[in-house]
């Protein structure tokens, strides 16, 4: 559900949306993709904070990888639990 | 949040032969924008609002942002950042016992004057390695006051303390979008200008990525002897950007940078 709802912002916002492909795997790094980089890293944080309603912190950031779908998701239900 | 650095600006006579300065050593121009106005929220830290900017990346190093200095800057007004590059860089090098100082801050380093740059500049271990760019030295009339700024205002960490130096290092860790920065405090007892512009000759401004702008900003402010442009919005690149320039008890520059959200929060 969580990917679901990431891989649809992804796909339809304007910063992303030429960039994603469905062909991208939940483990696959989108920096390394060419999807995400520092500016679209601020739209993808705000998106998880305000669908998610949840609150990332700048040691959350340094301390997880931001860069795979997988590991939003497995950050994403750590903080819902 | 900040969630990085995103540039270091220096303010230039000849934008052309400073980006050919840069390519040669590994920079790579990723946009120039010719005679780019500025909003009127930042008059009160830009000397001329006309500004003609290139903004150039390097694997492992912090970006640069070059922007035309002012023609109403009289002389060469003393830069706040001295850069320092993990290698020998294009330039004459200079000595003198305030130069010797920032020096002495650095292990195995000189000093080298960037003509392209308008700026001094300190290369580690001369003559080897590569001139990446991940460490700053704060020349600053309120040490105790830059601290806080740069600590609690935005998340820098205690790096190191030479106290035999009299110098203070504080870093800003690396995220998969920004690399390491590394910022050392000097005691700067010169009678410097202490309202700089952003235009001024050389190094002037350090720009940050936020992820919430108005708050981070507002951090900012409750600290004492600080200054802010207030939020201002201009686009640039196709992006549409909300920024803000703060001015530190140090008589620093730093901005802060957010993409703008509109159009993100729309659950699909």
């Amino acid at each position: 559900m969580i990917i679901e709802r990431l891989r649809g912002f992804l796909g339809t916002e304007p910063e992303f949306k030429k960039k994603f492909s469905e062909q991208i795997k939940d483990t696959d790094s989108l920096v390394d993709q060419g999807v995400l980089d520092s500016f679209g890293m601020i739209l993808l944080i705000a998106f998880i904070e305000q669908t998610f309603e949840i609150n990332m912190d700048t040691e959350e950031l340094l301390n997880n990888d931001f860069t795979t779908l997988e590991n939003i998701e497995k950050f994403v239900q750590k903080k819902l639990s | 949040m900040i969630i990085g650095i995103d540039h270091l600006q220096f303010s230039v006579d000849v934008l052309e032969e400073s980006i050919a300065y840069l390519e040669e050593m590994g920079y790579r121009k990723v946009f120039v924008e010719a005679e780019f106005m500025n909003g009127t929220e930042k008059c009160s830290f830009l000397r001329e609002r006309n500004r003609s900017m290139a903004y150039l990346k390097r694997p492992r190093s912090i970006s640069i942002e070059l922007i035309n200095r002012s023609s109403k800057a009289e002389g060469r007004l003393p830069s706040l950042f001295v850069p320092v590059f993990s290698g020998r860089i294009r330039g004459e090098r200079i000595e003198g016992d305030f130069e010797r100082t920032l020096v002495g801050c650095c292990e195995t380093s000189e000093l080298v004057r960037a003509e392209p740059l308008n700026a001094d500049c300190v290369c580690l271990d001369a003559g080897e390695g590569e001139g990446f760019l991940n460490s700053l030295i704060l020349k600053t009339h309120d040490s105790e006051g830059s601290k806080n700024f740069w600590m609690r205002g935005l998340g820098f960490r205690e790096e190191g303390n030479k106290a035999s130096e009299g110098c203070f290092s504080v870093a800003f860790p690396k995220t998969p979008f920004s690399e390491r920065l590394k910022l050392t405090f000097v005691e700067n007892n010169d009678d410097l200008e202490t309202s700089a512009y952003v235009d001024d000759l050389g190094c002037s401004l350090l720009s940050f990525l936020s992820t919430d702008l108005e708050a981070d900003v507002g951090k900012l402010c409750k600290l004492d002897n600080t200054k802010s442009s207030g939020v201002y919005s201009f686009e640039i690149a196709k992006r549409s950007i909300l920024a803000c320039v703060v001015y530190g008890p140090g008589g620093e520059i730093v901005e802060l940078i957010q993409v703008n959200k509109l159009g993100a929060t729309s659950t699909p």
